[in-house]
């Protein structure tokens, strides 16, 4: 049950693994760090944007600023798992630690009824997540080590992946002004102080996202 | 600093950060997750996040010098419309990257 339900997974992680391998491996480092990137970071659209800063040498400040807030989005995942991840320290620990986008998506999408079933279904999902990516990180890296590949264009595959991201939450709110906010806030951005644009950009549409449901509360009395 | 410590250290920075999204819910906000504000935000942060990382990622392309970020407005038109009609993550990345691969090396653009 835990495997199948992963197989769309599988297709997902190890293609784009191997993207990230190909680019990490262009940036000069030994393969095994893609590897081991994989096994103690495990996010995907932040190892992408990773290359970027370490090819520009980002402080350490930037690239933990950065993915924290590329990150945001994994704080509102928790939510709806807490009872469901409700197990021993070291499993729960873990459960959290590999909580991906695309994890998150099949666990909400799959429950089993049976809560010692599911805990066991949630690791096991959790776990073999895991495994395709760090296989994906590896075999891009190794493949990179060992031919040379014309890896120009290939970072398109993150920005593919942002906006297949964009497009799930569109289906999912089916409302405009998140998008117009984000809009705004980039423009704003921009002109206040572009070196840090995408900093600056989150905490603005944090902020009229937290003003605007004062307004829309407003609106529902 | 050597390139292996800072590759080190950058790794343990981006661990941490990602950790502590992962787990702040579990820790700090237990007892909150009901709260209305909080609420909003966690439906409608993450849609406007990811436009923004879209924006992000286009934000050296030059529009102003030939191509025009071509390549790029119609790679990520493709993957947005292929992504609304068939919902398939991995066909909507690898045709958008292939396509988009096939652009920047041609020289009819």
């Amino acid at each position: 049950m835990a495997f199948y339900s992963t197989i769309p997974i599988f297709f997902g992680y190890i293609p784009l693994g191997i993207a990230y391998g190909l680019l990490f491996k262009n940036l000069g480092y030994p393969w095994i760090f893609a590897t081991l990137t994989g096994v103690f970071v495990f996010a995907g659209s932040a190892q992408f944007i990773s290359i970027g800063l370490l090819a520009n040498h980002a402080s350490l400040n930037e690239v933990f600023l950065t993915i924290l807030f590329l990150n945001l989005r994994h704080i509102f995942y928790g939510f709806s798992l807490i009872r469901r991840y409700q197990t021993t320290l070291l499993k729960k620990l873990y459960l959290i630690f590999s909580l991906t986008d695309e994890t998150y998506s099949l666990l909400t999408v799959n429950q089993l009824s049976n809560k010692d079933e599911d805990q066991r279904y949630c690791l096991y999902v959790s776990v073999l997540n895991q495994t395709y990516w760090v296989l994906g990180c590896t075999l891009g890296a190794l493949l990179g080590e060992f031919i040379r590949f014309n890896t120009k264009g290939l970072d398109f595959a993150l920005t593919a992946l942002f906006v297949v991201l964009t497009v799930e939450q569109a289906k999912k709110v089916r409302r405009v002004f998140p998008f117009a906010i984000a809009l705004f806030s980039t423009i704003l951005a921009i002109l206040i102080y572009k070196p840090q644009m995408l900093f600056v950009a989150l905490a603005i549409s944090c902020t009229l996202i937290g003003i605007s449901s004062q307004w829309e509360a407003k609106k529902n009395v | 600093m050597s390139n292996t410590t800072y590759l080190i250290l950058t790794m343990l920075a981006m661990a941490i950060a990602t950790f502590i999204t992962r787990s702040l819910p579990f820790f700090a906000l237990k007892n909150q997750k009901d709260h209305p504000v909080l609420n909003f935000i966690g439906m409608y942060l993450p849609p406007s996040v990811m436009l923004l990382l879209v924006i992000y990622c286009l934000k050296d392309v030059k529009f102003l010098i030939s191509p025009f970020g071509i390549p790029e407005i119609f790679s990520v038109t493709l993957v947005a419309l292929l992504h609304f009609w068939k919902r398939n993550s991995l066909l909507s990345i690898g045709m958008g990257t292939a396509f988009y691969m096939a652009l920047i090396r041609t020289d009819w653009l």
